[in-house]
């Protein structure tokens, strides 16, 4: 690239005076607001980082017991995926609140003046990062919690019974007493155990 | 550019006494401008596109038209960030840092008030 052209300019004035020592002052600043914005965020990511794991280590096995095999995969993927991004949040976020300790030859003005941008721009970068992984946590919560919510329980998950004389029995299990086994269905079918052949769970009563 | 006798002189022609930049006592505070700086400073003024490649700040250093001594400073261009800012004219409102402390000066100021205003073609 060439050298830049250089010009006497046009007569400074009070008000451009005064806009060039606001640049000045932004511009020395400007690390230390972008670290304190990223420590706010940082805050912000790890109050939710000891949101999730409260929630999942003290609620989350009676919520998840409930749900049938893979929904229970499926929630413990979710909550898992959040615990990661919120970690790999709080990290990045604590990188772009305070930097990670290096060598660095300020050897002159310049080179001050590059470390400078280099630390607010990364710091700035970083804190884009914390707060995208605090989004997508939030995302892999709501879904761990929407899929424990709406998810198909164990107790509602339909049995197919079939008969030593061949019939064939789905439904929801609503009773089993005095060995006779209640199967909803359209109507309430009652089998006695004996009779029974097999039972099993399926995922669904198909044809 | 780069040349310091014309900022030896300006600071002469200022002061009147006629000693070398950096030897003398150094000059009275003034907040604001004055007549001539911005032509003294373009012709003595080093500026620099920052970093090599990429326009993202104007870096003027070289001899303070007023004062003499060395002063830098950092023009940020991020609201013209990248192409916008080449075959643009920018202007650059230079304050004195040098670093010396000036008679007269308010607390945390560190040059001797002293600013011009120079009109910086970058390269397009």
């Amino acid at each position: 690239m060439k050298l830049p052209q250089v010009r006497p300019g046009p007569a400074g004035t009070a008000e451009s005076r005064r806009h060039a020592e606001e640049v000045q002052a932004l511009l020395r600043s400007e690390v230390t607001r972008v670290r304190h914005q990223a420590e706010q965020w940082r805050n912000g990511l790890a109050a939710l980082l000891t949101l999730i794991t409260t929630v999942s280590v003290v609620k989350g096995r009676d919520s998840i017991a409930g749900l049938t095999g893979p929904f229970q995969v499926a929630v413990g993927a979710a909550l898992l995926a959040g615990l990661v991004l919120a970690a790999c949040g709080t990290y990045v976020g604590m990188r772009a609140a305070y930097g990670l300790p290096i060598r660095q030859a300020l050897g002159s003005a310049k080179d001050l003046r590059d470390y400078q941008r280099r630390s607010a721009t990364h710091s700035a970068r970083d804190l884009r990062w914390a707060i995208s992984l605090l989004f997508a946590t939030l995302v892999a919560v709501v879904a761990a919690v929407g899929l424990t919510w709406y998810g198909p329980s164990a107790a509602e998950a339909p049995v197919e019974a079939r008969t030593r004389t061949g019939q064939r029995h789905c439904g929801t299990l609503t009773e089993l007493a005095d060995d006779v086994l209640v199967i909803s269905t359209d109507q309430t079918v009652r089998i006695a155990v004996r009779e029974l052949e097999s039972l099993s769970v399926v995922r669904s009563c198909g044809s | 550019m780069g040349d310091d006798t014309d900022a030896a002189a300006s600071r002469m022609a200022h002061d009147g006494a006629g000693e070398e930049a950096g030897s003398a006592e150094p000059i009275e505070y003034v907040h604001g401008t004055e007549p001539g700086l911005a032509e003294r400073a373009a012709r003595t003024s080093e500026v620099e596109l920052h970093p090599p490649g990429r326009v993202e700040e104007i870096i003027v250093t070289g001899p303070c038209p007023a004062c003499g001594d060395t002063t830098f400073h950092v023009e940020p261009l991020f609201l013209y960030r990248g192409a916008t800012a080449r075959g643009r004219d920018v202007v650059v409102e230079v304050i004195c840092a040098c670093g010396v402390a000036h008679p007269g000066a308010p607390q945390g100021e560190d040059g001797c008030g002293r600013s011009w205003v120079l009109s910086v073609l970058v390269p397009g």
